[in-house]
């Protein structure tokens, strides 16, 4: 018999205790009443964007609006503004008194993105529900980490799942689960680096493939430069990137390497275990120029105006094809900046490095045909 | 055999990933973990003198070991009972030999809570009968406290208990600042007994 919650069905994976049958997967989540979620009591009438939509994000939000679907995939390109073509759907759903939720794996884009949707929907109460932030856990719209779907049993007519291939909802059976679990009837699944595995189901089931390729800026994306090279020459080359009046966000690929690295060019780093993370961000924000060594926590969700990236060890296994893609990404946002400088860093080549520039390529030649 | 002494199985006891060890079966030495806890745990019994007592341990207390045991007692995933004192069991036994075993006592609102000793349990699956023969005279909750209010905490033998051997060997799980284990080593020896201590991880601050 497999478990209600997570869908677990090995012998090895139950014990009995006080006479229950007690299944070890999902034990840490607490088995508790799903939470009722409330309405808006008002009609939402404007979006509060400070800017207009391109004609692109106005098509692609009007097709995402009119997809009553029960699965949609939604790719865009890093900085296409994802965000801004679902505002339409949110608003549309929620006057027509469904419940949405937005659920993303990481923390750290949970927090920003309440923010943002705070300034752009300023009547709506809208909550963050993750690691710190547990206290409040209904509101009009819900953003929560994968990892507090336990919570939300059903709870969710419409559901936007954002980064489905982000660490740690990727490859994790239960995260899968415990997701499908929270909506009744519809989930946008969506990022810039659709796995391929998803792809395939939506092969097999015909769900919708809304796609966006283009930036706001209508700028070609980024394709970056590899530099092969050896690590002290690195280190060398980064000292003279320090003199160059830029922004740089380094990638590293291990939390004791950012130390290192950060405490090697006296700058913060930026890791799942430092402290004051939001203090950090906003520091490296408001600097016109310095850098910020980083692991992967920053691939994505994060937007920094002008900034330029590069990857150190770019060919270690924690970046993968999408990693890349993500990190990549970072570059041009801004349209007073819309280029940019992305470096990977390695003393040898990787499938990885090269699936991704393939892919940033791909996606210029169908948005650009360059 | 206890219900909860590890076995045989196709994923690991304590990450419970799936296990495949036909590559790698050579080195494995207990086939209920996977190759990176087997690592983990294959630790051999070390000595530290703290206060002029020496004390065996098996582990540093770091994160890994804090995770293992916030599972094991506040998430109360049992079967990890066979991660705790059980691939020490031979070593354990050569300390303990034919001696009493006594453990430290921990807070009775919290076993009734969890509905096991954790302690005892992670003992009783290596076959060493322990006994619980100590009382808390304050049964407030640990880690609640600060340093000094710890050092309050007292104990006493419970009114009625079996007769001990002269010899006794004092078992907790893991030693943090150390009064628990040094208030019942005293009460131990005021009831004229000699005692041996041992714990399964020590705070790292004990080790510099």
């Amino acid at each position: 018999m497999s478990c209600e919650q997570c869908n677990s069905n090995h012998k090895d994976l139950f014990f009995i205790h006080q006479g229950l049958r007690m299944c070890r997967v999902c034990l840490s989540v607490a088995t508790l009443e799903p939470i009722e979620i409330t309405c808006p009591n008002h009609l939402i009438e404007d979006i509060n964007l400070s800017f207009d939509l391109t004609l692109k994000q106005k098509e692609v939000s009007k097709q995402l609006c009119n997809t009553y679907e029960r699965n949609i995939l939604f790719e865009a390109v890093c900085g296409a503004g994802k965000t801004e073509c679902v505002l339409e759907l949110i608003k549309d759903r929620l006057n027509k008194g469904l419940k949405v939720g937005w659920a993303i794996p990481r923390r750290q884009v949970v927090l920003e993105l309440t923010s943002r949707l705070q300034k752009v929907f300023p009547s709506l109460s809208i909550i963050a529900v993750c690691e710190g932030y547990t206290t409040q856990l209904s509101a009009d719209l819900v953003l929560f980490t994968t990892h507090q779907a336990f919570r939300y049993k059903q709870s969710f007519d419409v559901l936007i799942l954002d980064e489905v291939d982000a660490f740690p909802y990727k490859g994790n059976h239960l995260l899968h689960h415990l997701i499908s679990q929270t909506y009744k009837q519809q989930c946008i699944m969506m990022s810039a680096t659709i796995p391929s595995n998803l792809r395939k189901t939506m092969t097999l089931e015909k769900w919708p493939h809304i796609t966006c390729y283009e930036r706001p800026t209508q700028i070609p994306l980024t394709i970056p430069v590899h530099i092969k090279t050896l690590s002290w020459i690195m280190i060398f080359m980064i000292f003279k990137l320090k003199h160059r009046q830029k922004k740089w966000l380094i990638f590293v690929p291990s939390i004791k390497l950012a130390q290192r690295y950060a405490l090697i060019l006296r700058c913060d780093s930026l890791t799942s275990k430092s402290n004051d993370k939001e203090k950090i961000i906003e520091r490296f924000s408001n600097a016109e120029q310095g850098m910020l060594v980083c692991t992967t926590i920053l691939e994505r969700g994060v937007t920094f105006i002008n900034v330029h990236v590069m990857v150190i060890m770019a060919h270690h296994r924690v970046f993968d094809e999408s990693s890349l893609v993500q990190i990549a990404g970072r570059v041009g946002r801004h349209k007073m900046y819309p280029t940019g400088d992305v470096f990977f860093i390695s003393s040898q080549e990787s499938e990885e490095m090269n699936a991704c520039i393939r892919t940033l390529q791909n996606a210029n030649v169908i948005a650009y045909g360059v | 055999m206890h219900p909860y002494t590890p076995k045989r199985q196709c994923h690991c006891l304590w990450c419970l990933v799936p296990l495949d060890k036909q590559d790698f079966s050579f080195l494995i030495r207990h086939d209920y973990l996977c190759c990176e806890h087997e690592q983990f745990l294959t630790s051999k019994v070390k000595q530290v003198s703290i206060k002029d007592r020496d004390i065996n341990y098996f582990f540093e207390y770091e994160h890994t070991m804090a995770s293992l045991f916030f599972r094991y007692k506040e998430h109360k995933d049992i079967p990890l009972c066979g991660c705790i004192f059980y691939p020490h069991r031979k070593d354990l036994k050569t300390i303990i030999q034919d001696r009493s075993v006594v453990i430290v006592p921990s807070s009775v609102t919290k076993t009734q809570l969890r509905g096991f000793h954790p302690l005892q349990l992670s003992l009783e699956i290596c076959g060493i009968k322990s006994l619980d023969i100590l009382e808390k005279i304050d049964n407030s909750d640990q880690k609640k406290k600060g340093k000094a209010q710890r050092n309050l905490t007292y104990f006493r033998m419970k009114s009625s208990y079996p007769t001990l051997t002269h010899e006794v060997v004092l078992i907790d799980d893991v030693l943090t600042t150390g009064n628990s284990l040094m208030r019942c080593w005293d009460l131990l020896e005021s009831q004229g007994h000699h005692v041996i201590g041992c714990v399964l991880a020590i705070n790292s601050s004990w080790l510099m």
